[in-house]
């Protein structure tokens, strides 16, 4: 069944970033970003896909990919 | 940690609310004082019920009309309309012979009101619980408000009733009167309530807020794992 991947830790990776550094721009809790870079969100809000994208520099299929 | 727990910022405040501890706290020195009330009211029936052919002080609806007089005139000051319907509602004195029944069922009705109120504190300080561990729409919190309102209703009704059996079962207490031709007066005696109002509405609200509550978790189950 295909699931949805995030790819946060990598681009958090990429541009040398950490989870913490990521909060404070995004104004997201570390809890929730923790929830999304393991795969273990059900939903994800326009708001927090935008404002991740927008700190990472990134497009919103760079974020999240489809899996088998 | 459950995910929920992890993703439920929004009643994280929650946990720090001074108003919510209050809470917990007044209904735990609620219980206590209650559990005081009780033992106070077990030795008062019981002591009444030993006292009862001296006398104990009893308060009683004696529906007494108030004197009046045709035709005085009162200036200055609020007064009694002559000719109109009016009664002493309730006197005190120290009764002897008071039937046994009618000792034990208006302690029956203190117990059950004593009952009642640490009823009601038990189930706000679980409600109060629930919400200060940032769970505020737990399924227990419905059911504590559901609880509630069954002992609101309960309770409620069930002093009164108790109390309006203990006051009728006293019949009428005969007083001593010199201008009487027998030497004695006693009162009518009025009929005294046995259903209230209040419990109903307070229960009923109290059923709304469980419904409220029920549809506060569906919301918080729906937005599990939402970031």
């Amino acid at each position: 069944m295909a699931g949805v991947h995030c790819r946060l830790d990598e681009l958090l990776a990429e541009r040398g970033m950490t989870l913490v550094e990521l909060s404070d721009r995004v104004g997201v809790s570390v809890v929730n970003l923790s929830i999304l870079k393991n795969d273990r969100a059900k939903a994800v809000r326009y708001a927090t896909l935008t404002a991740v994208c927008a700190a990472l520099g990134c497009g919103i299929g760079e974020l999240l990919v489809l899996t088998d | 940690m459950s995910l929920a727990d992890e993703t439920d910022e929004t009643t994280r405040p929650l946990l720090r609310s001074r108003a919510v501890r209050i809470a917990y706290w007044v209904s735990l020195a609620y219980l206590v004082f209650a559990a005081v009330q009780l033992v106070l009211a077990v030795v008062q029936l019981v002591t009444r019920l030993a006292r009862r052919h001296s006398g104990i002080t009893l308060s009683w609806d004696p529906g007494f009309p108030a004197p009046q007089s045709a035709h005085a005139q009162v200036a200055g000051s609020a007064s009694l309309v002559p000719g109109s319907d009016a009664y002493f509602t309730q006197m005190t004195g120290i009764v002897k012979d008071v039937p046994a029944v009618s000792i034990v069922f208006t302690s029956l009705g203190d117990l059950v009101a004593i009952l009642c109120g640490a009823g009601a504190a038990v189930c706000i300080a679980l409600l109060a619980r629930r919400i200060s561990a940032g769970e505020p729409f737990a399924r227990a919190s419905s059911i504590a408000l559901i609880a509630l309102a069954i002992v609101v209703l309960a309770g409620g009704e069930g002093a009164i009733v108790l109390h309006a059996i203990g006051t009728a079962t006293v019949g009428q207490v005969a007083v001593l009167s010199p201008a009487e031709p027998d030497g004695m007066w006693t009162p009518p005696g009025t009929s005294t309530p046995i259903f209230a109002l209040w419990p109903i509405g307070v229960a009923a609200a109290l059923v709304a807020l469980a419904a409220v509550f029920r549809a506060g978790a569906a919301y918080r189950e729906d937005s599990e794992g939402l970031v």
